[in-house]
């Protein structure tokens, strides 16, 4: 590998990275296994040609994911670059505030044996989209570790309770697909959390048994690091469970349907200091996507859903077309609700680093 | 090959592409060649120039700076396949975009390395140190299909207080000091201001602006007939005359364990071809005032392309606003095809034979020359 050149468009935030002061809500919801392995199939199973000597299935049983959203008001640069790219007289070239939502979904990886045998399983992250509001975080997540960002236009409302949540993500879009169609600012996810849970953990998960080793899953991902887990959180059957792994792929310039570089990349996430959990009553969290053709295949293969019937957007949100102006979010659009089984908050610090590249299709053996 | 597998939450619409009813506002002024030099030395010279085959440098002829703020009311995907979103609705069916971009431009010639290349290989391309755009979507395209280095902006544009005049603003995510750990915030990095269109009462004589020379009627209807000749040039010639703006760029990216490292860089070569270009209007250039902010995070990027005037801007940036009239302010209208996207050239190939590998005879070959190509190359296998 010979040398990257840094330049004005490349002042990124350079792994690892430390976010302090994090605040995140976690919303477990339940999917399809036959979509989550049709996920996998596409994304990290398939020949390009060659095939990576992984083989990622879902994990046996019911199937869950993770809403994540995550309010993050300070995160800095810790990479040796950096601090060199800062220089005698250090520049803070680093340190900047972002939102983020996105839907993780724990899976198996197993090695494939040069024989072809399944070894070493290991339970490993995947994020089949993200949404994120700091451009500078957008570009470092997408061009270093591969993840599938888009900036987003995120707004979180404010409210006495720091624990409360009310967050509407929009992005710009094309609300029906047509050659004379314009692009808007469309609402796209709408997510308000209510009470906090009058029930305590082990009640909710004996009202909802297939909970109980997703529940275990978060406490073997650190969630609950520095802390004594909730009563009711189990003991993982898996022993790792921090690692995420992302596809970081980019086009070739002249035929866009090839690839110049794809590699499977490891990364993870801890979390220290974790403090003020909190559980909310899920039946009063609402999470609402807006149904418009520019997310339409998202939820159509990860969550199954259909073009919703005139149900208009979410309480809270009125039909507004079209917006007084163009930076003004359209909410004429119908929702589609997303069932939380779980719902909770807690605040922490997040260190993240890259594992490293697992594998790189095309290249030399 | 190794496919590129469409992200279902993908929102990128891939290159070519048609942008009917551009307007531009254009500003010119005097650059400095050491500066733009060392851009192209640390950019686009990489490796030795035998590896390579090629070397750029600064046009001695033409040391100008041009700042480009265009207003895009409808960019439609241009691409005559669709196999690239697989089952789903193709690109140019799912609607339009508009789209605002502002960017510096510095000539550059490509002289082709030995006696062969020099006759062959030599061109004119333009580079683009500094680009933005307010979409996210073609932030993305930009930096990661083309190596253009496109930020998210905000950008305003409109008529400034008189009618007729151009107001336009960019502001960007950065840092304004040098202190560790101060928080990014969206900064103001440029404005530009403009009087009315001549011929004006308002503002300075006419006499002093670069207008006058173009008052006669001769030279009217010569501006008016520009657009024209060019699509009337670009026919006659096949091509052969250049009558695009031809970028070129550096597209990289980063090693995720050591992001110090590269694992791809290759230069990429794309045509802005301009047609039916008309309504061309200048502003007198003395009542213009462009103002860049030296703001810590902006500082590098400024010192490529402007002469900053205090000295303390040799050595730190100061937090200062710098205003300045450029020798040359114009508006026009035209239709614009952004294609001909081309690997010239691969430091960095991930493996051999992959996609966008090692340059290849005909990729380095200067535009004016490529319809000849055919006919004068050696029959294949």
């Amino acid at each position: 590998m010979t040398a990257f050149i840094d330049s004005f468009a490349t002042q990124q935030l350079l792994p690892p990275w430390r976010a302090r002061g994090v605040r995140t809500w976690g919303f477990a919801i339940r999917l399809d296994r036959e979509r989550v392995e049709a996920y996998l199939e596409k994304y990290f199973n398939g020949g390009y040609p060659d095939r990576a000597p992984y083989r990622y299935e879902p994990l046996p049983g019911p199937q869950f994911g993770l809403f994540t959203v995550a309010d993050v008001p300070e995160v800095a640069s810790h990479n040796p670059g950096t601090l060199q790219r800062l220089g005698a007289n250090p520049v803070g070239w680093d340190a900047l505030s972002y939102l983020e939502l996105y839907l993780g979904i724990p899976v198996l990886r197993r090695t494939v044996t040069p024989d072809k045998l399944l070894v070493d399983p290991k339970l490993v992250w995947v994020q089949p989209f993200v949404f994120c509001n700091n451009p500078t975080a957008v570009f470092s997540s997408r061009e270093i570790w591969g993840t599938d960002v888009n900036l987003a236009t995120m707004t979180r409302e404010a409210g006495p309770d720091p624990a409360h949540l009310h967050i509407d993500t929009a992005m710009v879009g094309i609300k029906a697909f047509s050659p004379r169609s314009i692009t808007q600012l469309l609402a796209c996810v709408h997510i308000q959390t209510g009470d906090v849970a009058s029930a305590d953990l082990p009640t909710m998960l004996k009202a909802n048994p297939d909970l109980e080793r997703f529940v275990s899953i978060l406490g073997g991902s650190g969630v609950f690091a520095d802390h004594a887990p909730p009563a009711g959180v189990g003991e993982s059957p898996f022993q790792q469970g921090v690692e995420l792994d992302n596809l970081k792929q980019f086009r070739d310039c002249f035929d866009m349907g090839a690839a110049i570089y794809r590699a499977i990349v490891a990364s993870k996430s801890s979390h220290s200091e974790v403090d003020n959990i909190v559980f909310f009553d899920p039946a009063q969290v609402d999470i609402d996507f807006l149904w418009s053709d520019s997310i339409a295949e998202v939820l159509k293969t990860i969550f199954g859903a259909q073009k919703p019937g005139p149900v208009g957007p979410p309480a809270g949100h009125v039909r507004n077309s079209p917006p007084a102006t163009v930076d003004e979010v359209d909410w004429d659009l119908d929702s589609i609700p997303i069932k939380a089984e779980l719902a909770f908050s807690f605040t922490s610090n997040v260190d993240f680093e890259v594992i490293g590249t697992l594998y790189t299709y095309g290249a030399p053996r | 090959m190794i496919p590129y597998v469409q992200s279902a939450a993908s929102q990128e619409v891939p290159p070519p592409y048609h942008f009917p009813g551009v307007t531009v506002n254009a500003f010119l002024w005097e650059a400095q060649l050491a500066p733009i030099q060392a851009y192209a030395d640390r950019y686009l010279n990489l490796g030795s120039a035998e590896e390579r085959g090629f070397t750029y440098k600064a046009c001695a002829f033409w040391p100008y700076a041009m700042l480009l703020f265009i207003d895009y009311p409808v960019m439609i995907s241009a691409s005559r396949t669709s196999e690239y979103v697989l089952q789903a609705t193709p690109y140019s069916d799912r609607g339009i975009v508009t789209q605002r971009e502002v960017f510096v431009a510095l000539p550059l010639m490509r002289y082709g390395y030995g006696l062969k290349g020099l006759v062959l290989d030599t061109t004119l391309e333009w580079a683009l140190p500094f680009i933005v755009v307010e979409q996210p979507m073609s932030a993305i395209c930009g930096r990661e299909m083309l190596g253009l280095e496109k930020l998210k902006a905000e950008i305003k544009l409109g008529e400034g207080v008189f009618p007729d005049s151009f107001a336009g603003s960019v502001t960007l995510p950065g840092w304004t000091s040098l202190t560790q750990g101060e928080l990014q915030k969206q900064l103001p990095f440029l404005e530009v201001t403009t009087g009315p269109a001549a011929p004006t009462f308002r503002g300075t004589a006419n006499q002093e602006s670069f207008w006058t020379l173009l008052r006669s009627r001769t030279a009217s209807d010569l501006i008016d007939g520009l657009g024209t000749l060019s699509d009337f040039v670009d026919t006659i010639s096949l091509g052969t005359m250049p009558t695009a703006m031809r970028t070129i760029s550096l597209k990289q990216f980063r090693d995720a364990a050591q992001p110090e490292k590269a694992v791809y860089q290759a230069l990429i070569s794309c045509r802005s071809k301009y047609s039916a270009i008309q309504n061309i209007v200048f502003y007198k250039e003395p009542d213009v005032s462009i103002t860049f902010h030296d703001e810590g995070s902006f500082h590098g990027i400024l010192k490529v392309f402007l002469k900053l005037p205090d000295p303390d801007a040799e050595v730190a940036p100061t937090g200062r606003s710098y205003s300045f009239q450029p020798k040359a302010a114009y508006r026009f209208n035209a239709n614009i095809d952004f294609d001909e996207m081309r690997t010239v050239h691969t430091f960095t190939p991930v493996f051999p034979g992959a996609a966008g590998g090692p340059s290849v005879p005909g990729q380095l070959l200067a535009p004016r020359l490529r319809p000849w190509q055919g006919f004068f190359r050696r029959p294949g296998p």
